[in-house]
């Protein structure tokens, strides 16, 4: 079948250290919010997709539990797991469920609980993304510690300063600041930035996303469906996922994400898209530390190799640039739950193109049309959502 | 005992899990004995393929390319140049143990390998000359790959 597929309703909790609700409470923030403004009632709901890296909170297999809290079975329902593009693998699978015609209307909602881990615990179940074996193990890597690699490289390829990447961190936290559902709702400076401590050097505390609890709902249904629930349906253009090398040292260079680029060629080329500049309002990236936001720029093609740096440099990437770029906060400021950031990318997204958001961080919407890039791991997984109004 | 305990930064509240769970594996090493055999005796084996010549590092024992799992173990030359650096500052969970510790990616032939750096991270520079040696790491005991500029 080749019907198209839509988004009809989205929710998101708030995200942030959420001690103050429990693991089902969390993710019926997001489910109670998408279903409200999707008009879908439970009962229509066909398959529901849970998204979910696990280990930070401890039930084992959290699609059975989490599906009984929320009233849908007997639906069917799984977990999908891609590390931190485990939201938009979800998206993507329900895509598919809804292009097979298996299913008319499908939920995904993605959750993460980590701070139910000591942060020790949750960096080694972080680096454990990557591979335990040959890496982890034996070297002690880290989060911070994969991308700081790629951030020493590019400077001393590209010439830019630990300065240039403070000015990413910067430009999240202006929008955070402006988002009620960010983890860090503040503004910081630069200097803020350049003085936090080292956590990975030279990645600094400050170029890091926060550890978050936070859920993220979509619902998606299949063309026939969309205008009887929804006035302003947004439409899947282009979906695409790729993989990279999860070993460092099975890349060939540490100055991009290849998966990102070749999953964004694909989508652009699914969605009709030839110059994402002249297409795309508003981006939501994969900022799990400033360097993957500047080399999702040059991934994107939104600026050539080298030359993502002068992008945040000129701050092209604010509302008025050439691209507004994670006007939610993004991953730094809005806080990345890792499971459930790529459905939270597709929900600011929606409500980006509705003309719904907090008005001093709405983009201006002139083609209808919104990228999310999710990356997982350092891009052993990658999938590119392209939306649109039309 | 406080049963019901408060998050002092949210207000929240929890209960401390009262059940531990202690993670531990016997990890296979399948056809890769000769590589860890090698560490112990200051070798760094690659694997090759004698069919199409591929070179794996980490070393496998079939080939992903041609399928072939005729393998041949070469040894990486000493002296090599490093590619990237980082310090681990804020360290996991099994790792904490250790003071801050910089981790280099080398290019020793075109092979790339992973290594602990042994130097001030400040003397490091992306493309220097660097050499590898095997070394036994405390308090572990176990054999790890420790780049040092020449």
């Amino acid at each position: 079948m080749c019907r198209n597929v839509a988004v009809i309703g989205v929710g998101s909790s708030k995200y942030g250290r959420r001690t103050d609700v429990s693991f089902m409470e969390l993710a019926w923030e997001a489910y109670k919010e998408a279903l409200d403004n999707s008009g879908v009632s439970p009962g229509d709901i066909e398959y529901v997709v849970y998204t979910s890296v696990g280990g930070y909170s401890p039930e084992g297999s959290p699609a059975g539990i989490l599906n009984e809290y929320l009233e849908l079975n007997p639906k069917g329902t799984s977990r999908i797991e891609a590390a931190c593009t485990s939201g938009s693998a979800g998206i993507f699978f329900a895509y598919n469920l809804i292009k097979s015609g298996y299913a008319d209307i499908v939920l995904v909602l993605g959750i993460e609980k980590m701070m139910e881990s000591s942060t020790p615990q949750t960096l080694e179940l972080l680096a454990r993304l990557g591979n335990y074996f040959w890496e982890v193990r034996d070297y002690g890597i880290t989060f911070p510690g994969y991308y700081a690699l790629f951030m020493n490289r590019y400077m001393a390829v590209y010439n830019a300063s630990e300065e240039d990447f403070c000015k990413v961190a910067v430009k999240n936290h202006y929008y955070g600041a402006r988002n009620p559902k960010a983890q860090y709702r503040r503004e910081i400076s630069l200097e803020d930035c350049i003085n936090s401590r080292y956590i990975a050097r030279p990645i600094k505390l400050f170029d890091c996303s926060p550890i978050t609890d936070g859920s993220a709902a979509a619902i998606l249904v299949g063309e026939e469906y969309a205008s009887k629930y929804s006035d302003s349906p947004i439409w899947i253009k282009g979906i695409a996922s790729a993989s990279a090398s999860a070993l460092l040292t099975g890349r060939e260079d540490y100055l991009s994400i290849p998966s990102a680029y070749e999953a964004a060629k694909k989508a652009y080329k699914m969605a009709g898209v030839d110059d994402p500049l002249k297409y795309i309002d508003v981006a939501e990236v994969h900022d799990c530390f400033t360097i993957a936001e500047v080399m999702a720029y040059e991934d994107l093609q939104f600026a050539e190799r080298g030359k993502g740096i002068e992008l945040i440099r000129e701050e092209q990437t604010y509302i008025g640039g050439k691209i507004p770029v994670n006007l939610s906060g993004g991953l730094k400021s809005k806080g990345h739950p890792i499971g459930a950031t790529g459905v939270g990318m597709i929900a600011e997204l929606v409500k980006q193109l509705r003309g719904e958001v907090e008005r001093d961080r709405q983009a201006p919407i002139k083609n209808g049309c919104a990228l999310a890039h999710n990356v997982g791991g350092i891009g052993q997984y990658a999938y590119i959502t392209i939306l649109s109004l039309k | 005992m406080d049963y019901i305990k408060v998050d002092n930064k949210t207000g929240g509240k929890y209960i401390e899990d009262y059940r531990k769970l202690t993670l531990e594996y016997s990890i296979s090493v399948g056809g890769l004995e000769k590589y860890f055999e090698g560490l112990k005796n200051g070798v760094l084996y690659a694997s090759k393929c004698k069919s199409c010549g591929s070179i794996y590092y980490p070393p496998r024992s079939s080939c992903g390319k041609c399928g072939s799992s005729d393998i041949e173990w070469i040894e990486l030359g000493k002296e090599g140049t490093l590619l990237t650096f980082t310090e681990i500052n804020v360290k996991p969970a099994t790792h904490s143990h250790y003071d801050d510790y910089i981790i280099g990616i080398g290019s020793f032939n075109g092979v790339k390998v992973l290594g602990l750096v042994e130097a001030k991270y400040d003397e490091l520079k992306i493309g220097m000359k660097i050499r590898y040696e095997i070394v036994v790491r405390e308090p572990e005991n176990y054999y790890i790959i420790v780049f040092t500029p020449i």
